[in-house]
């Protein structure tokens, strides 16, 4: 019914606060290169292919505006969404103690979509640690609590960033797989959890 | 950059003697060379904005024609400039078709603040305030503000000379902070530096500011930028049923590859288009936005859709998408585009009668 939905094997979505590094990632991610942008209204689409297993497939990625009055907007973009990449700075407390606002937006998108959550900036404290407001211990209770995934990275250095791509990628292929049995259990009258609730946290750094 | 001549060789220099002079020519113009491959990676438009090479932007003929276009303009411009009360009101059709010609550049910042009437309110209010009311504005803080305020700032218009290096940054701080200050309801939104940048191109700081002012209050937009984009989110509902009333066909084939007004309305509409085109067709834009009203954002985004409708039909999802939320990556002739857009007829009642669908939508939606 959808065209967006039959194109993507998978829709991306990318949230958290004004200026933690959205838009630099995905800039990353889909181009490989590192500039300042221009802040984003609204939200901006772009596409990456994976390499899986057995074949590739093609995921979109949405970008979106950070700011808070932006949010009544981007519950639009999560609708479909099968994994939502969840930002904060590093370096900057309040994007952090901001996140919840983030995690609400989940009830928007696709029932068994997973949730990376990521601590960007991480060139920022190479030189000098002084700079880092959140611990990497605290990034990692909150995902624990958020039963989300979690990596600290940096757009910059490019730390992490194919780390973090396979991980989507391998997420999303086991998550299609257990779609897959899901279903067929589905139609025989059996019930089983749905992925995200017993599937064992990675925590990865 | 341009007018440098090539340097002239000696040609007669046989002489041994002169090697070394030669070898030090050499070096001289290697440097040149080097000077010259740099001025090759960075260029500015006449506006100063940083021109990608890799997509191929140049200073094209279509800027010096311009610039020879606003000469022949000014003598006409002063007379309006002198005499503007007349061609506000008696002679209005004459200025009305003088401004979608386009404002020429020298007059542009006087012309913003008598069609916006913005030295009007500064007066008043420096009146009724005292005459540092500006100021004082500066002097109070709105912290919340300021924060989301100062991660904007270098990334409005990065691509310009003075907002990539910084020192618009300032001045365009000031602006912002003093608006949320101001109206601390509305307070800052993203967008609006978009807005107040564009202003302070051609307006002195505290006069970019009460137009900014103008613009916010008397133009609609704060209802653009308040919280739940009111003024927004109603006018994608006048879009989509505009859009459809003008071309179904091709708003058919965006409804079937599922691309949305709201996948690029935003762009298009909270800036008035100020992140989408490139500088001399935003400029254009908005010369008519401030005569004749926030509704020629329709008139824009329509043309859009009539320059590019046979090319936009043949495209899927992915290219459609990425096409209407870059625009400017488009080669559009400002001229084309401003003709398109004021040739198309929309009727303001049936704008009107959808904003009030709309708001009666949003009504029954709240009762339940």
């Amino acid at each position: 019914m959808n065209e967006e939905e039959e194109k993507y094997d998978l829709k991306i979505i990318l949230l958290g606060s004004s200026k933690v590094g959205k838009t630099t990632l995905v800039n990353r991610l889909t181009q490989g290169t590192f500039e300042n942008p221009e802040q984003t209204t609204g939200a901006t689409f772009s596409k990456k292919k994976y390499q899986g297993e057995l074949q590739e497939y093609t995921f979109s990625i949405w970008d979106t505006a950070g700011e808070e009055r932006f949010d009544s907007l981007s519950s639009f973009y999560c609708r479909n969404s099968g994994c939502e990449l969840i930002l904060y700075d590093i370096t900057d407390r309040n994007s952090f103690t901001n996140l919840d606002r983030f995690f609400d937006k989940l009830q928007y998108t696709n029932e068994d979509s997973f949730v990376i959550l990521i601590g960007t900036k991480l060139d920022l404290i190479e030189e000098t640690s002084k700079l880092r407001k959140v611990t990497l211990e605290e990034g990692k209770k909150k995902a624990n609590d958020k039963n989300s995934y979690f990596f600290e990275i940096s757009s910059k250095t490019g730390h992490n960033i194919q780390e973090l791509w396979e991980t989507v990628g391998d997420l999303f292929e086991k998550n299609s797989q257990k779609n897959e049995i899901k279903h067929r259990q589905d139609n025989n009258h059996f019930q089983i959890n749905s992925f995200t609730n017993n599937q064992k946290k990675k925590n990865c750094c | 950059m341009t007018d440098e001549k090539p340097k002239e060789k000696p040609k007669e220099k046989i002489n041994e003697n002169l090697i070394e002079t030669d070898e030090k020519e050499k070096e001289k113009e290697k440097e040149n060379q080097e000077e010259k491959d740099k001025e090759k990676l960075f260029d500015y438009d006449r506006y100063g904005f940083l021109l990608d090479k890799k997509l191929g932007q140049k200073r094209t003929t279509s800027e010096l024609k311009n610039v020879q276009r606003e000469v022949e303009r000014g003598t006409k411009w002063r007379e309006m400039m002198d005499q503007w009360e007349k061609y506000a009101t008696k002679k209005s059709g004459v200025l009305k078709r003088r401004i979608r010609k386009g404002i020429p550049d020298s007059f542009r910042g006087e012309a913003w603040m008598k069609i916006s009437q913005s030295e009007i309110l500064r007066d008043r209010m420096r009146k009724k305030e005292g005459a540092d009311f500006y100021l004082k504005l500066l002097e109070e803080e709105n912290e919340e503000a300021n924060a989301i305020i100062e991660r904007d700032l270098n990334r409005t218009f990065p691509k310009h000379e003075n907002y990539r290096v910084g020192s618009e940054q300032k001045r365009l701080s000031r602006i912002l902070r003093a608006w949320s200050v101001y109206n601390k309801t509305v307070g800052y939104c993203q967008g609006m530096a978009f807005v107040a940048a564009l202003l302070l191109f051609y307006l002195e700081e505290e006069d970019a500011f009460w137009t900014f002012v103008v613009l916010m209050e008397q133009y609609h937009m704060s209802r653009l930028y308040s919280i739940g984009f009111p003024l927004f989110q109603q006018q994608l509902y006048q879009w989509d049923k505009l859009f459809e009333k003008l071309d179904k066909k091709v708003f058919l084939h965006f409804q079937e590859q599922s691309v949305m007004s709201q996948m690029y309305g935003s762009r298009w509409f909270l800036t008035i288009f100020a992140n989408t085109f490139s500088f001399p067709i935003v400029l254009r834009i908005f010369d008519i936005f401030l005569h004749e009203g926030i509704e020629f954002v329709f008139h824009v985004a329509f043309a859009i859709i009539k320059l590019f409708r046979k090319q936009m039909l043949e495209m899927q999802f992915e290219q459609l998408v990425q096409f209407v939320q870059n625009i400017n990556l488009q080669p559009i002739d400002e001229d084309e585009l401003i003709s398109t857009a004021t040739s198309i007829s929309i009727k303001y009642k049936d704008l009107a009668r959808w904003a009030d669908e709309y708001h009666l939508q949003q009504e029954e939606q709240k009762e339940k």
